[in-house]
């Protein structure tokens, strides 16, 4: 009887206990209370506080320096920062910090700056500060901010304080989409130079920082004298979260109000079907393919990669791989979908098994182990690896699928020392059409090929250095063509970026480089 | 004592030494390099050439281990590959969150495990013994990863109780993360204080203490645990120290700031400074616990107690007769 009374006692003490913890926590919330009422036409009022959580790292502030250029740094560069020009949608240079720009000869451009700006620590804005942030993009060698910028410039002068000329010591005809991308963003040399690490997020931008943690959050405050158009929310928090099921409970919790990263399998579906949600999406300029390594024995023979590209069935990788979440090219040429100067006129190898074992049996390939190569950074492209090494199999290719992460995948298909086959890999796109040059030149780290044809180097040596458009269009155009019947490299897709986020948010402005947008996010409230 | 405490300290230097070699030589067999993961699209093979100069990539292997040797033996873990920060400031800003994380998943498991142990040995061959066994049987098999998640989505999603992740609030961020953290300790811990009670309880000595008329609570209490408590306590002490090593599984789910994960990010990025100098730090904690485990060994055990002594008194007497 007393063991019974024991136990009896022992339960209703769990009880009162469990009771107590429940009541003690948060209400289970599954539809935020901030999320506006649709039948309200009341004026539009705004969250002030906004939590974004994101995958990826931010793991210093100190963008000069190699290492440390994720994608949530050139984020923040657009939140902390401007840069002298600014790229619309359709791709046309509007005025940011220069107001004025012009070169004659592609050698020497001419900047005039506004005369209205003020830095987060209140030093006016002048051309020092370009001279300070161009020349040490110069000197920053191993960074990508050196490779895409510093590495055209020569000297940069300041012609008075509000007039900048940039010396390049090539002729570059990307020079102006370089200086409207994050990279670009122009710091001020006073705070820089005094605190190396703090003074780097000091900018002109529209938010101004007020905390950091190495890859764990930032926390910025509108800047109130911003030059330009405020943002309407006040605070801006972003949280760094490896986990991609946290990313997406926090935002059903309504802890966050968008997240990025989040699962195109798993989370994209419910979040589009959803009506407590919004899918903000864009398409990545970045383009997937499949490459040739052109020093192998057997992917260097051409029936090979024709028996390859006969069996690719793009649409089946999308749905498959990306839940359908990417965009299928239609044909041959290798040019970013999000980028205007597409050779439309390249036909791509059909789908044909027949074909393909044709061009098998042509090919040099005697029955040895084709490796397929691809990073698991990448889920999708390793559910394609495995797609295609099915279809390989069915036409009598052995082929085995490794995978590796990125640096695994960097190592093994190094220029000059190219121990790959058959590789999967994304390529992206942040410099617009200029991008097409690192995979087809010989000895730039993108050439995951070591692909090398004399004709198509000349050309691309010429494309950097011509200014007028309309030759340069076609000298990209006889690229592509030239390209497409090497066969090095065999486009896929491209894929689509999105972001989840709570009902009412927007002004987010989706980037094909994946350098998306945020520092005009907002949420509408009741 | 103070000379075991000495000795055992000085061991650090080799196993410091050891531990070093084969981790910055496994992480120089790993494919890749830190200047892989730095290597945009459009640079140029002389571009990638100097970063190799840089990080002394161009240079054997045996060259750079030398240099960061020479580093280790002034004191300096040195600096991280990728972000230039000080090693030992990173670690030291993320240490405290893992301790509490092990130190709580610690104190979980004790204020769980020994009592349900002590349960099981009283109730040997019952239904709430097997209850128990199936327990630690499921503890010691299932993923703390996978817990980890299924505690998310009940506490934090469901019931909202707890947050999904992050450290900002004590003591609601650390409680599901060190419960996570303390599954098997308390599964392993349970089981051996099961184990060691049962074997002192069919000692004569508490037969005795019985026919004296002590009572059962003071029989389990005063003789029985005292006598358990050693294996226990080594179990309890190896647990702790592979708790700390391997949080990284639990501070990835929870999104913890903790040196597990920076670990693991050192190891994705190829910095091998940063990788080394991590998993140095965790082994001289790992020694140091092992070390206060057999001190305490030395407070619970008084027999053990005059073993570390009883070298010194040897050599007292020695002298003694001697001189005589």
């Amino acid at each position: 009887m007393k063991k019974v009374k024991r136990v009896l006692s022992l339960i209703l003490v769990l009880v009162m206990l469990a009771g107590m913890l429940t009541a003690c926590g948060t209400p289970a919330n599954n539809t935020p209370s901030n999320v506006p009422d649709n039948g309200n036409a009341a004026e539009a009022k705004y969250k002030e506080d906004i939590t974004i959580i994101m995958d990826g790292s931010l793991p210093s502030l100190n963008r000069f320096q190699t290492g440390v250029e994720t994608n949530a740094c050139q984020r923040l560069n657009w939140c902390l920062f401007d840069r002298l020009l600014y790229e619309d949608d359709n791709g046309n240079f509007k005025a940011s910090l220069a107001t004025d720009w012009s070169t004659e000869d592609g050698l020497v451009y001419t900047f005039k700056l506004r005369d209205d700006v003020v830095f987060h620590n209140g030093e006016k804005f002048k051309a020092d500060d370009v001279v300070y942030t161009l020349e040490r993009a110069r000197d920053a060698s191993g960074t990508t901010m050196n490779t895409y910028i510093g590495k055209y410039i020569d000297h940069v002068e300041a012609v008075g304080d509000y007039e900048v000329k940039v010396y390049l010591n090539t002729v570059y005809s990307g020079f102006l989409k370089t200086m409207s991308i994050p990279y670009a963003s122009i710091s001020n040399r006073k705070a820089c130079e005094a605190d190396p690490e703090q003074g780097m997020a000091v900018g002109t931008g529209p938010w101004k920082l007020v905390n950091y943690v190495a890859n764990e959050s930032v926390k910025m405050e509108r800047n109130e004298n911003y030059w330009g158009e405020k943002p309407k929310t006040k605070t801006l928090t972003w949280k760094f979260v490896k986990e991609a099921l946290s990313r997406m409970l926090m935002l059903e919790k309504g802890e966050v109000q968008a997240a990025l990263g989040l699962s195109s399998t798993a989370d994209w579906p419910v979040i589009e079907k959803d009506d407590r949600y919004e899918f903000i999406s864009g398409i990545n300029g970045g383009v997937n393919y499949v490459c040739f390594n052109m020093t192998n024995p057997i992917t260097s023979d051409i029936n090979f990669r024709k028996a390859v590209a006969s069996v690719m069935d793009r649409e089946t990788y999308v749905e498959t791989g990306y839940n359908g979440y990417a965009t299928p090219f239609t044909d041959g040429a290798y040019w970013s979908l999000s980028v205007p100067g597409r050779n439309d006129k390249i036909p791509m190898i059909p789908f044909d098994t027949a074909k393909a074992k044709e061009y098998l049996a042509a090919s040099n390939y005697n029955g040895e182990e084709v490796t397929i190569s691809v990073s698991t950074t990448t889920a999708g492209n390793v559910t394609v690896a495995q797609l295609l090494q099915e279809a390989l199999i069915g036409i009598g290719v052995n082929a085995k699928v490794n995978q590796t992460d990125a640096s695994g995948l960097a190592a093994l298909t190094m220029y000059g020392e190219n121990k790959s086959m058959i590789v999967i890999n994304i390529q992206p796109w942040p410099l617009g059409a200029m991008n097409l040059t690192a995979v087809f030149t010989p000895g730039v780290a993108d050439n995951r090929a070591s692909y090398s044809n004399d004709k198509v180097t000349e050309l691309l040596q010429k494309v950097v250095v011509e200014i007028d458009d309309a030759k340069r269009d076609a000298m990209f155009k006889e690229i592509q063509a030239l390209a497409a019947e090497d066969l090095a490299y065999l486009p896929m897709f491209c894929r689509t970026d999105g972001i989840g986020a709570l009902k009412g948010v927007g002004g987010i402005r989706m980037q094909p480089s994946g350098f998306h947008d945020v520092s005009y996010i907002y949420m509408t409230e009741k | 004592m103070i000379k075991y405490i000495i000795k055992r300290v000085l061991w650090l230097i080799p196993t410091i030494a050891i531990v070093s070699l084969i981790v910055y030589f496994l992480m120089d067999l790993t494919p890749g390099t830190v200047v892989d993961t730095m290597i945009s699209g459009d640079m140029s093979q002389e571009e990638i050439d100097e970063l190799y100069r840089q990080y002394d990539l161009d240079k054997p292997v045996i060259y750079r281990y030398g240099k960061y040797m020479l580093g280790l033996l002034r004191g300096d873990l040195g600096l991280s590959q990728t972000t230039h920060t000080s090693i030992w400031k990173e670690f030291i800003s993320k240490f405290p969150n893992t301790i509490v994380l092990s130190l709580g998943g610690m104190v979980i498991a004790c204020l769980i495990a020994i009592p349900l142990g002590i349960f099981a040995a009283r109730h040997a061959g019952s239904i709430s013994d097997s209850i128990t066994t199936g327990f630690t049987l499921i503890g010691m098999s299932m993923p703390n990863f996978w817990l980890g998640l299924l505690l998310i989505i009940v506490f934090s999603y469901k019931l909202g109780i707890f947050p999904v992740g992050g450290a900002d609030s004590f003591p609601m961020s650390y409680i599901l993360p060190a419960f996570s953290n303390s599954l098997v300790m308390m599964a392993s811990t349970t089981r051996q204080t099961r184990s060691s009670m049962l074997d002192n309880l069919r000692a004569d000595y508490l037969r005795t203490a019985r026919a004296k008329g002590v009572s059962e609570r003071n029989v389990i209490k005063n003789h029985a645990l005292k006598n358990a408590w050693i294996p226990i306590i080594t179990t309890i002490g190896t647990s702790l120290s592979r708790t700390m090593a391997g949080s990284a599984v639990i501070e990835t789910v929870f999104s913890f700031p903790g040196v597990g994960q920076l670990t693991i990010d050192a190891v994705m990025r190829r910095d091998v400074t940063m990788a080394t100098g991590c998993i140095i730090l965790t082994t001289i904690i790992y020694v140091l616990i092992l070390l206060l485990v057999d001190i305490v060994y030395a407070f619970v055990d008084p027999r053990i107690r005059s073993q570390y002594t009883a070298g010194s008194k040897r050599r007292i007497n020695k002298k003694e007769t001697v001189s005589v």
